[in-house]
């Protein structure tokens, strides 16, 4: 019985093993895509960047069936849309090329994380290392959505690489070898509480992206105004980002609450102003910010993508900062 | 500061002034403030040790920087989510909540109630509107926009001012998403409801801990708790008198053969008998993480462990002085469990004897760099236990000088170092003390389970509040509210036109949907000449 015990356990960890040096193939030869699908979103930038000929008068795209009256605004609505410069045939293959190689760096990182799964035989976020994949994996499916839904390529242009430094980050800084969980991991909450923060984290990091763009598309500059031209107009980038961040912002607030109530059943308090808990609420109030001045105050445009950056930075703090820097009941790293 | 009395105005009195400062203290910039500031609040307390949750941490930081931790009390910094200026941040919030939301609520009741406004004439002539094909019925109209949950009202003749008899139009007025600002009350209130569940919860509720070796137990009861920090509104006979009592405590830890995860905790259970209150039978319980025992509301957590080595002392004519298990302390960040502690063994020898104690569960002897050889432990699972005394004293514990007294240190204050009492205990074996006091054995090692209990009566209301803040703020997100106009004109012709407030503007796809529907797309005119 104990050989037989013993026979099962070395392979069941010869198995591990071996998923795991799987995994971590897949991942390097995704950063490789990664960094092709990077390269071919800026050619195809830099194809469409021109001098600024033109003021920016395109801005004024209006949809197809809808007029501007007094009572109305005129923002415009999410139907996919040309970008409001006109593109030649090149300019769309390389927009093409840059999406499908990226759809390409997401399965090759698919197939990481499912050998991961293979390898730990339980969800691949038990650790900092394994976060990051699924939320870089997660931000680039977000994006091409996006890109095909909206018309959007140029957003790969800012998520692409943020996906790339994350899987990056993984592979080298946070590096973990396959391996099993804390005793006080292993519930159920960690599919729903985690899951939804990856969620959360991969959404606002898309968010912030588009934010990064309105700020650059809106920018006063007319050398930026005019060379920005391939991008959609400001207007749009405005409304994607907000619909992006008023969605993902119930998902986080979700898992704030699964969190809590993971915590009473491990710590016995719901909440105990632990580090990570205090930053949690620190974001939600941030983000909860950004909603009210949206859609109470009135405020849009840079402003209101600002706050959404300085929120965004502040989920960044509790990533990095917090996990690696400072001790609390929250400390699985590594 | 900008006084709000314009030269010229009349100047504000006491009554004008209270009704400005209310004002500004209700307005939603106001409120936007107090939550930034809130969110500020927090920052220190997540970076410097807090003391409800690290007293220990609070302590050290004091002693590595005492100039600092002077000013950083004086703020309230080291208890920040306590401080009186984190509390006014929110109690402020809260009042301009509760300001802002009474008038909203009012308001909403009465949008609620009444049907949708007539819009004025000008306002009409001013819309665009959507030209349906000949023929298209205003019933058909009607049924659309109903199986949409539009509330749907006729207001005939249109234009009112229209003479009778001279063929009568209509304006058709369907609204809908009055539930979007029900969601956003309803989130707003939820969260008060929160703030007001952590409060009950902590007036009415307790937390205490209590430490226990193998074969022991304890009773919920103040007396037997190392630390019991119970709500204002706890009296010590409201506790529930349950008895746990601990038969083993299985921890299991990742082999050597596991890489750098050897020695990394794999599983915890603590194996208890619970009687729910005395006189009922007994129970099987098993307590683990994420698995605590409940009884009547209050839980008990497995939130620690460690060795307890059984311990017996004898006076010099063998006759037993102690006997039992000495809970040592895993020292802290050491992944092999080296434990450490004290005994006291205040009765029954010559003098009173204090022992400091040091447990290797794995011990070896291992060269050190200086070419000697020191006994370390290499593994946390006990498979070669040493019991180390590293140092002996005699003379008075100090228990009886009325001080507080840590059971994990001594006070040597009133003692004298007791020479060639050092050495090195595997289990069975026995060493003399030395000047005659008697003789030390090492018995076995047991392990000790830390518990912390905690009661909340809060926590059910505070889960339910969270959810339906959730639940409202989904409402108040993705409900969106929207007007549609249908125009029968005196020919009999249909006109659509869909009203949007900023951010809604996907009403102009739904009533370019109705117009299809209704036959035919869509010539957009303005009515007005």
């Amino acid at each position: 019985m104990t050989v037989l015990a013993a026979v099962l356990a070395a392979t069941a960890a010869e198995a591990m093993h071996r998923y795991g040096q799987l995994s971590n193939s897949l991942v390097k030869a995704s950063m490789a895509v990664y960094t092709c699908a990077m390269l071919a979103h800026a050619l195809y930038a830099a194809r469409q960047v021109r001098t600024p000929a033109r003021p920016a008068a395109v801005e004024q795209l209006q949809p197809v069936g809808v007029a501007a009256g007094p009572g109305s605004s005129s923002v415009p609505d999410l139907e996919p849309q040309q970008p409001s410069q006109p593109q030649s045939r090149s300019e769309q293959r390389v927009g093409h090329v840059a999406l499908n190689l990226t759809i390409l760096a997401a399965l090759v990182l698919t197939a990481a994380v499912a050998a991961r799964v293979m390898a730990v035989h339980r969800p691949p976020w038990g650790n900092m290392y394994e976060f990051s994949l699924t939320s870089a994996l997660l931000a680039t499916l977000i994006y091409v959505v996006a890109a095909i839904r909206w018309r959007v390529v140029g957003l790969g242009v800012v998520v692409v690489p943020l996906a790339l430094l994350g899987v990056g980050l993984a592979a080298t800084v946070l590096y973990v070898p396959a391996g099993g969980l804390q005793p006080i991991l292993d519930s159920s909450w960690l599919v729903i509480h985690v899951a939804t923060v990856v969620g959360s984290f991969a959404a606002y990091t898309v968010g912030a992206a588009l934010c990064l763009l309105y700020l650059a598309r809106a920018s006063s500059r007319p050398s930026w105004a005019g060379r920005l031209g391939w991008l959609p107009s400001a207007q749009r980038l405005d409304t994607m980002s907000y619909r992006l961040h008023a969605f993902t912002f119930p998902v986080y607030t979700f898992s704030v609450i699964a969190g809590a109530i993971w915590a009473e059943a491990a710590w016995g308090r719901y909440w105990g102003w632990d580090p990570k808990e205090t930053w949690a609420f620190i974001v939600w109030v941030l983000y909860a910010i950004y909603l009210h001045a949206r859609l109470t105050a009135g405020w849009s445009g840079r402003a209101a993508a600002g706050l959404a950056l300085l929120a965004y930075s502040g989920f960044i703090v509790n990533y990095f900062v917090i996990n690696l820097l400072v001790s609390g009941l929250h400390s699985y790293a590594r | 500061m900008s006084a709000p009395v314009a030269p010229g105005n009349p100047r504000l009195g006491p009554g004008g002034w209270l009704r400005w400062g209310w004002r500004t203290l209700t307005s939603m910039r106001t409120a936007l403030w107090l939550l930034a500031l809130l969110a500020l609040a927090a920052i220190p307390g997540s970076l410097l040790p807090q003391r409800p949750t690290d007293p220990a941490a609070v302590l050290r930081y004091t002693r590595d920087h005492p100039g600092l931790a002077r000013w950083l009390h004086r703020v309230e910094f080291f208890d920040v989510f306590n401080a009186s200026w984190f509390r006014a941040v929110y109690l402020l919030l809260m009042i301009s909540l509760v300001g802002c939301l009474v008038p909203r609520g009012r308001m909403w009741w009465r949008q609620w109630r009444t049907p949708a406004p007539t819009p004025t004439q000008a306002a009409v002539e001013e819309a665009v509107w959507h030209q349906a094909k000949q023929g298209a019925q205003l019933h058909q109209a009607r049924r659309w926009l109903r199986r949409r949950r539009y509330r749907v009202r006729l207001v005939q003749p249109w234009p009112p001012s229209s003479q009778p008899g001279t063929g009568e139009g209509g304006l058709l007025i369907a609204d809908k998403g009055r539930l979007r600002e029900l969601g956003n009350l309803a989130f707003h209130l939820a969260l008060l409801g929160i703030l007001v569940a952590v409060a009950l919860g902590r007036h009415y509720g307790y937390r205490a801990e209590v430490v226990v070796a193998e074969g022991g137990g304890f009773t919920n009861s103040v007396v037997q708790f190392d630390s019991y920090h119970p709500g204002a509104g706890v009296a010590p006979g409201d506790l529930p008198e349950f008895t746990v009592s601990l038969h083993q405590l299985q921890v299991s830890f990742l082999p050597p053969s596991s890489g750098q995860d050897a020695g990394k905790p794999e599983g915890f259970a603590a194996l208890t008998t619970v009687r729910d209150a005395p006189g009922q039978p007994q129970r099987e319980v098993r307590i683990g993480p994420n698995r605590p025992l409940e009884v009547e509301g209050t839980k008990v957590y497995l939130m620690g462990q460690g060795y307890a080595p059984r311990i017996s002392v004898r006076d010099a004519s063998g006759r037993v002085v102690f006997s039992g298990p000495v809970i040592l302390l895993p020292r802290e960040g050491d992944r092999s469990m080296t434990s450490t502690g004290v005994l006291k063994v205040p009765d029954g020898l010559a003098d009173q004897l204090g022992l400091e104690l040091t447990f290797l569960p794995t011990g070896l002897r291992l060269p050190t760099a200086q070419g000697g050889q020191q006994m370390v432990s290499v593994f946390p699972q006990a498979s070669r236990p040493v019991l180390v005394i590293t140092a002996a004293w005699r003379g008075d514990l100090g228990l009886d000088s009325g001080r507080a007294q840590s059971v994990y240190r001594l006070d040597t204050q009133a003692m004298r170092p007791l020479p060639g009492a050092e050495g090195e205990l595997t289990p069975g074996t026995t060493m003399q003390l030395p000047q005659g006091l008697g003789s030390i054995t090492f018995d076995g090692v047991s392990r000790f389970a830390g518990f912390t209990l905690a009661s909340d009566p809060g926590r059910g209301w505070a889960l339910a509040a969270a959810l339906l803040a959730l639940l409202g703020l989904v409402v108040s997100l993705f409900v969106y509210p929207a007007t549609v106009w249908v125009w029968v004109r005196p020919d009999g012709s249909l006109m659509v036109s869909g009203q949007a407030g900023r951010g809604h503007e996907h009403v102009h796809a739904q009533t370019g949907r109705l117009v299809v529907w209704l036959g035919e797309s869509s010539q957009i005119r303005r009515s007005s000449p």
